[in-house]
């Protein structure tokens, strides 16, 4: 059964690019708007992975990773953050926030692909 | 006023001095030095608050012409500053609308081109360059209001007033979340 990735972002043009890039090495996705539409698919269904903006409207990504990160079937899940921020301090910020891991864009499909396949085994 | 200060506070004096002359050729008595120096003294310590005065308001007024005129030309600088602004506002927009439109065209011919990884890279420059806009729209924004509050200020402690705007503007100044110049793809870091 193929692992199921979660593409969060505020973007269609990113969404539709995350979620081809990611259909074509074989994983579901499952698209969400922003944090609070996320944090809800994410309730209703387990995901494998989180794939996050960081601005999005109502619910930032730091604030997504938080809230999934308080759930019981997301502890330890990974979750990363797909964001055009590459400062330092907004890095650890999504460190503390317990993000596994911080892309920044414009994202190369062929490395999204393998930290996918890395964090997924 | 100086001058004249200096006029009035010797008049007083020859004034009191010649009195005393007069009253000593007159009557012959001894005369006390003790109230007429004190009566001078007074004379001169009213001239010297007189002249006080007057540079006080001398240099208020002088004040005032300065804020007025001060006031005068940032308002000319703001009225001028919300025009660029308009302006630049309607570049962007106008920036923003040709960039959709050639980003669909891109779309359009994804499927034809050869290199997807490079297309889907490039494709992403729509993404990167709108927050780049919105970030711009935002100091534009910022400007703008600043512009405006200055133009509302009223005339009473203005040179104030413009330092607490300068002071909030740089407060809310947001960090450009879009940094990128180039259009290579972004590194990655699992922690």
């Amino acid at each position: 059964m193929a692992k199921c990735i979660l593409a969060v972002d505020d973007s269609p043009s990113i969404r539709s690019m995350v979620c081809f890039t990611l259909k074509s090495a074989g994983y579901e996705v499952i698209e969400a708007v922003d944090g609070v539409d996320a944090l809800n698919k994410a309730k209703a269904k387990a995901m494998d992975l989180v794939l996050t903006d960081q601005n999005m409207p109502h619910m930032d990504g730091l604030g997504l990773v938080r809230a999934l990160r308080q759930l019981p079937a997301y502890r330890s899940s990974p979750i990363l953050i797909l964001t055009t921020e590459s400062g330092a301090d907004m890095k650890s910020q999504g460190k503390a926030a317990g993000a596994t891991g911080w892309l920044v864009k414009p994202f190369d499909p062929h490395r999204l692909i393998e930290v996918v396949q890395k964090l997924l085994g | 006023m100086r001058r004249r200060a200096l006029l009035i506070g010797t008049a007083w004096t020859s004034a009191v001095g010649s009195a005393l002359v007069w009253f000593k050729s007159v009557s012959g008595l001894p005369i006390d030095m003790t109230w007429p120096l004190g009566v001078i003294a007074l004379g001169w310590a009213l001239v010297l608050w007189y002249a006080l005065a007057a540079a006080e308001a001398a240099a208020a007024e002088s004040v005032r012409v300065i804020e007025r005129e001060t006031r005068s030309m940032i308002d000319a600088l703001a009225r001028v500053i919300c025009l660029e602004v308009q302006r630049a506002r309607s570049e962007l927009i106008l920036g923003d609308e040709l960039l959709e439109q050639a980003i669909r065209q891109l779309m359009v011919a994804f499927e034809s081109v050869r290199d997807v990884n490079g297309a889907v890279i490039a494709m992403q420059f729509r993404d990167v360059v709108g927050q780049k806009l919105g970030h711009v729209r935002g100091e534009l924004d910022t400007l703008d209001q600043l512009m405006r509050r200055i133009g509302e200020s009223g005339q009473e402690n203005f040179a104030a007033r413009v330092q607490e705007l300068l002071q909030e503007m740089g407060h809310k100044k947001a960090s450009n979340p879009a940094k990128q110049q180039l259009m290579h793809a972004g590194e990655v870091t699992l922690f």
